[in-house]
C-alpha cells in the first residue's frame, strides 16, 4: 500500500506539474476559534507549510466539532472554509491534514458528496487526506464517559461533558454511522479520494523520559486508568484499530518517528519526533 | 476487446433495465405506510441544490452486506445515594483488576482520604489499589469524564466476589452519585446484537443478548429504550431462547430526526456459581419515519438511471448505488459509485443516478451490469429509507 501511495504521488507530481497545492489543517473534537495557536501550535503549521511552493496556500480550520459531524457547524463550517480556499485561491491539489475526530468530519464530507453543492468541488480539488490518529471506529473511552443512567446523561448535557461529538464517537455509534453514512471502512465502498492514516501506538508517561513532554503530556495517573479501557496498541485515547479503521494506513508512529518514538494522542498534532517533517515532505 | 466492441457493449438500449424484487434481508419502505399525519421536522440538511456525483471503485473492493449492530460490555453502574456511599455500597466482582469510578451527580467534591474498601467483608489495605486518580488527574486525560469524578484500579490479584466501597466524605452532600464498575480482566462479557440497525416508528425492534459461559434467565434482564437526548420511552420485554435472551420493544410514533440515535439500555443481574454477575450494555439504533420510497420502476440510458420515487413529506432525498460489472470468469465486481440528491416535494418524483461513463470504460468489467447496494436517504432528517443489495438488472 505504501508503494501504491508513492506511485500515486509520482503520478500526481507529473500530472499536476502546474497544479496549485494547498494544505488545510482540520482539528479534532472541540469548538475552536484559534486552532492555529490552541490546537496545532504555530511551529507545527509553519514547519509543514514550508513544503508548499507558495507558503501562503494554507488554511487552519476553526469550527465547532462538539456537534455531530453532519451538523452545519461541523461539516457545514468545514465547507465554509474549504470551498473559498480552493475556489478563491485556485487550489486544485489540496492536501487535508486532520486530527482525531476531524477525520470523521472530513470523511462525512467525502462520503456524502451530494449533501451540499460545494462538496463535489472540494472533493475534486482534494489530492488526499492525511488523517492523524483518526477516531474512525470510535473509542471505548467515549462509551465510558457516557455510561450511566438517563438522569446522569441528561445532566451531562448541561455540564457539557457528553457533547454530541463524544456521544457519536462511542464504538457502537460509529459502527452505525460507518455502516450507513460513512465510506472507507471494511466492507464499505472506498472514499472518492485517499484517506491515509498515521497511527499512534503507545503512550510514554515515565517521568524520567523527556520525550513524554513533547506535545504537553506529563506523567498523569489518570492515563493509567484510561488505559484500562484500551488495548495494548493505543495512543492513550484511541486504539490502533480505530485509527486504522478507515482508508489505508500510511504508517505506524514507531516506524517513522525519530528514535522509533510512539505518538500519543496529543503528540500526533504537535511538532514531535519529526512528524512535521514527514507531513511537509508529503506536500 | 477492441474499443469499438467495448463501446458497443456499453450502449445498452434505453429502458432495458429491471428493478428487482427486494429480498427479505433488504431494508425498504412500503409506500402504503407513508404517512403525512406526523410531520417530521427538517433538521439536518436544508440545502435545496440538485447535486450529482460519481466516482470509480476498484474491482477488488469487497463490499459486504449489512449485518446489523452489536455491542458488548464488562461493566455496570449503580445509582447510589450520598448516605449509602458514606455507609458502604456492595459491588459484585468477577475478576481482579477492576476499575471503579465514582461520579457525583452535582458539584460534590470527593475526598479520596475517606475511601475505605472491604473485600468479602475483610478490610483491604492500600496495596489493594494499583492506581488512584483524583478529579484533577482524570480531567487532565482529556477523555471527558464528568466533573468531579474519581477512579481507582484494583490490583490484579485483588479479586473478591464482593467489594464494599465506602466514601466518608459523601455524607457532606445530599446529592446522588453514580458508581461505575468496569472489569477488563473478566471473561464474563455481555454481548447484544440486533439484525437491524434501523426501526420504523410505530414498529418493533428486536435484540438478542447473551453472556458466554453463563446461562441467563429472562428474569435476569431488564431494560428500556431511550430516545436521543436521554428520554426514557418504553420498557423492553424479554424471553429466554437457545441459551440467550430475546428482547423486543414496541416503538411509539415519534422518530429520530437528526439528533443522534436511540438506544436500548440493557441490565443483567444473574447468579454465577461463584457469585453475582452484573452487566449493563447499550445498543444504538435509528428510528425512522418512511418519508419516501422507491417506486420499483426504472429506465436508463448510457448508465444514467431514472429512479421513480413516492415522496410523502418534502425534504432532501438522495439515491445512491454501486454499478457492478461482469468479469470474464463470470464474477461480478464493483465498477463505480454514484449519488444524486435534490429537494423534493410530496408526490411522484424522480432522481437520476448517473455513473460516469469514463469509469465504466476504464474498468475491465463488462456487461451484464447490475446496480447493487441501492440506497434512498432522507438527508434532511438523517433517515436511511431504503437499502437493497441487488436492485437493478441491466439486460445485456
Amino acid at each position: 500500500m505504501k508503494v501504491w501511495r508513492f506511485a500515486f504521488a509520482l503520478w500526481a507530481a507529473w500530472s499536476c506539474a502546474s497544479a496549485v497545492t494547498g494544505v488545510a489543517f482540520v482539528h479534532g473534537t472541540g469548538k475552536q476559534t484559534d486552532a492555529l495557536n490552541d490546537y496545532w501550535k504555530s511551529n507545527m503549521v509553519n514547519s509543514i507549510r514550508q513544503g508548499l511552493s507558495d507558503q501562503s496556500k494554507y488554511t487552519v480550520i476553526n469550527c465547532d466539532f462538539e456537534q455531530y459531524m453532519w451538523d452545519s457547524q461541523a461539516v457545514g463550517c468545514l465547507a465554509d472554509h474549504l470551498y473559498p480556499f480552493v475556489t478563491q485561491q485556485g487550489v486544485d491539489d489540496l492536501v487535508v491534514i486532520t486530527h482525531s475526530n476531524g477525520g470523521n468530519v472530513m470523511r462525512f464530507l467525502m462520503s456524502n458528496p451530494t449533501w451540499d453543492s460545494r462538496f463535489p468541488t472540494i472533493i475534486n480539488a482534494t489530492r488526499w487526506v492525511n488523517a492523524l490518529a483518526p477516531s474512525s471506529l470510535g473509542t471505548p473511552l467515549a462509551e465510558a464517559v457516557t455510561q450511566g443512567n438517563v438522569f446522569e446523561q441528561s445532566l451531562g448535557w448541561l455540564l457539557g461533558y457528553a457533547s454530541d461529538a463524544v456521544q457519536m464517537q462511542q464504538p457502537s455509534w460509529m459502527a452505525y454511522y460507518n455502516q450507513n453514512w460513512l465510506l472507507g471502512t471494511s466492507g464499505r465502498p472506498s472514499l472518492p479520494k485517499g484517506f491515509w492514516n498515521v497511527v499512534g501506538s503507545d503512550v510514554e508517561t515515565a517521568i524520567w523520559d523527556g520525550d513524554s513532554y513533547c506535545g504537553g503530556y506529563s506523567l498523569n495517573v489518570g492515563l493509567e486508568i484510561t488505559q484500562a479501557w484500551l488495548n495494548s496498541c493505543s495512543d492513550g485515547f484511541l486504539e490502533c484499530t480505530s485509527q486504522a479503521g478507515a482508508g489505508n494506513v500510511w504508517f505506524y508512529d514507531t516506524s517513522r518517528m525519530a528514535g522509533g518514538e510512539p505518538l500519543s494522542h496529543n503528540q500526533s498534532r504537535r511538532k514531535c519526533f519529526g512528524l512535521d517533517t514527514i507531513l511537509r515532505n508529503d506536500l | 476487446m477492441n474499443t469499438l466492441l467495448l463501446i458497443a457493449s456499453l450502449s445498452a438500449a434505453p429502458g432495458s433495465a429491471q428493478f428487482l424484487q427486494p429480498e427479505q434481508s433488504d431494508w425498504t419502505s412500503n409506500p402504503t405506510l407513508l404517512s403525512s399525519k406526523v410531520v417530521q421536522p427538517v433538521t439536518a440538511n436544508r440545502n435545496r441544490d440538485s447535486v450529482q456525483f460519481s466516482w470509480a471503485l476498484g474491482a477488488d473492493e469487497a463490499i459486504a452486506s449489512q449485518t446489523g449492530l452489536s455491542a458488548s460490555s464488562k461493566a455496570y453502574w449503580l445509582d447510589v445515594s450520598s448516605q449509602a456511599l458514606a455507609k458502604g455500597v456492595d459491588l459484585p466482582l468477577t475478576s481482579g483488576g477492576a476499575v471503579i469510578r465514582i461520579s457525583p451527580v452535582g458539584k460534590a467534591q470527593l475526598d479520596p482520604g475517606t475511601l475505605t474498601l472491604f473485600g468479602d467483608g475483610e478490610p483491604l489495605g492500600k496495596l489493594a489499589v494499583r492506581h488512584f486518580a483524583d478529579a484533577d488527574e482524570l480531567a487532565k486525560t482529556g477523555a471527558g469524564f464528568s466533573k468531579g469524578s474519581v477512579a481507582f484500579r484494583l490490583a490484579d490479584e485483588v479479586s473478591p466476589t464482593q467489594l464494599t466501597l465506602a466514601l466518608g466524605s459523601a455524607s457532606k452532600s445530599s446529592e446522588p452519585y453514580v458508581v461505575h464498575v468496569f472489569e477488563p480482566g473478566s471473561t464474563l462479557e455481555l454481548a447484544v446484537h440486533s439484525d437491524r440497525a434501523r426501526a420504523l416508528a410505530g414498529g418493533t425492534h428486536a435484540f438478542r443478548l447473551a453472556i458466554d459461559g453463563l446461562a441467563l434467565a429472562a428474569s435476569d434482564v431488564t431494560g428500556y429504550v431511550a430516545a436521543p437526548g436521554g428520554e426514557r420511552l418504553g420498557d423492553l420485554k424479554f424471553s429466554a431462547s437457545g441459551g440467550g435472551i430475546d428482547g423486543t420493544v414496541v416503538l411509539g410514533e415519534s422518530a429520530t430526526t437528526s439528533a443522534g440515535l436511540w438506544e436500548a439500555h440493557l441490565f443483567v443481574k444473574a447468579q454465577d456459581k461463584s457469585g453475582v454477575v452484573m452487566r449493563d450494555v447499550k445498543l444504538p439504533f435509528q428510528v425512522i419515519a418512511p418519508t419516501a420510497a422507491f417506486a420499483p420502476k426504472v429506465t436508463h440510458s448510457d448508465f444514467a438511471f431514472d429512479l421513480q420515487l413516492q415522496v410523502a413529506q418534502e425534504g432532501r432525498f438522495e439515491a445512491r448505488g454501486i454499478l457492478f460489472g461482469s468479469m470474464a470468469d463470470g464474477t461480478m465486481v464493483p465498477v463505480a459509485a454514484a449519488a444524486s440528491a435534490d429537494w423534493l416535494a410530496p408526490g411522484q418524483q424522480s432522481l437520476s443516478l448517473a455513473f460516469d461513463r469514463q469509469h465504466v470504460l476504464a474498468s475491465d468489467a463488462q456487461a451484464p451490469y447490475e446496480v447493487r447496494f441501492l440506497e434512498l436517504k432522507d438527508q434532511s432528517r438523517m433517515f436511511g429509507l431504503w437499502h437493497q443489495e441487488r436492485a437493478i438488472l441491466i439486460d445485456p
